[in-house]
């Protein structure tokens, strides 16, 4: 069956870790995104500050590991990434709430390093303070 | 489909290093195959800091840190960025140092016309090159290679 998918004027959040985001460079891996079934959270169903609380209960972490921040995107914005990358993919944000967190979703399709760059490239990122 | 790891098995180390000694070459190909636990000072040097701090952390990360997804430090993937380090280290902005997934380290840095990230398999490297919107992979005996490209500019040559 399928999903029901976000609306474009949904803003979502991906979760960003230590391994992922050097702050002392400002840099972002682009393997935040790479892959398929990437997860996100919807910031219609869960305010940024509860997802962080989600996140880092979520986490297996050793003494320094740390969600470090939450790159926020707009739906429709992250569709339009796609659509205009060089190879286009038609981008869907499709919902998967979870018992620990209702407002988890997923993007299904395959994102290559080079289009995880460049929604990379737009991400707004919200640094998380403990 | 022949695996990166057959393709290794085959190629011809004494052409791809034709330039290098044949110390030198024996010594970089037994630290391609021994897994380490610890960089080298001079890779210390090259990622700073900052890098060296990053690697420390990763290393206590446990199977499952990546919201029960990631792999533990991965000693082959030391051993293959102990490698490149030991062959480039001309870094126009000080290299990132990142965990992936899957248990690798990566690096990540700008030379002027884009972005530059290599993952570092124990046996490959998968690289994306941004000037070029280009992700590929080599074996690491081939690694001098791909070395060659970097120095001459991503975008200009394949």
């Amino acid at each position: 069956m399928s999903r029901a998918t976000c609306s474009p004027d949904e803003n979502i959040v991906r979760a960003v870790t230590s391994a992922h985001w050097d702050p002392v460079e400002n840099r972002v891996s682009s393997s935040l995104f790479k892959g398929e079934n990437i997860s996100v959270s919807r910031l219609e169903i869960l305010p940024i500050h509860q997802l962080f609380e989600i996140f880092n209960r979520e986490l297996v972490k050793p003494p320094e590991r740390s969600v470090v921040g939450a790159g926020e995107i707009n739906v429709g914005r992250l569709q339009q990434i796609g659509r205009e990358f060089t190879h286009p993919l038609e981008l869907t944000v499709e919902h998967d709430p979870l018992p620990t967190n209702p407002a988890h979703a997923e993007i299904p399709q395959r994102i290559s390093k080079g289009l995880s760059k460049r929604i990379i490239d737009d991400l707004v990122l919200h640094r998380y303070e403990s | 489909m022949k695996s990166a790891a057959s393709h290794a098995r085959r190629s011809n180390f004494v052409n791809v290093f034709s330039e290098r000694s044949i110390a030198s070459h024996r010594r970089a190909s037994t630290r391609i195959v021994k897994p380490i636990d610890e960089l080298s000072s001079a890779a210390r040097a090259i990622l700073g800091p900052n890098g060296t701090a990053r690697f420390d952390e990763f290393k206590s990360y446990p199977q499952g840190w990546d919201f029960g997804y990631g792999q533990p430090l991965s000693s082959a993937s030391i051993a293959s960025l102990d490698y490149f380090l030991a062959l480039f280290g001309e870094f126009s902005t000080r290299p990132s140092l990142f965990l992936t997934r899957l248990g690798n380290l990566e690096l990540a840095w700008e030379d002027g016309v884009g972005r530059i990230e290599l993952e570092f398999f124990p046996n490959k490297v998968q690289y994306f090159l941004e000037a070029n919107d280009e992700e590929s992979e080599v074996p690491i005996s081939h690694l001098p290679r791909l070395i060659e490209r970097l120095r001459d500019g991503t975008s200009r040559s394949r």
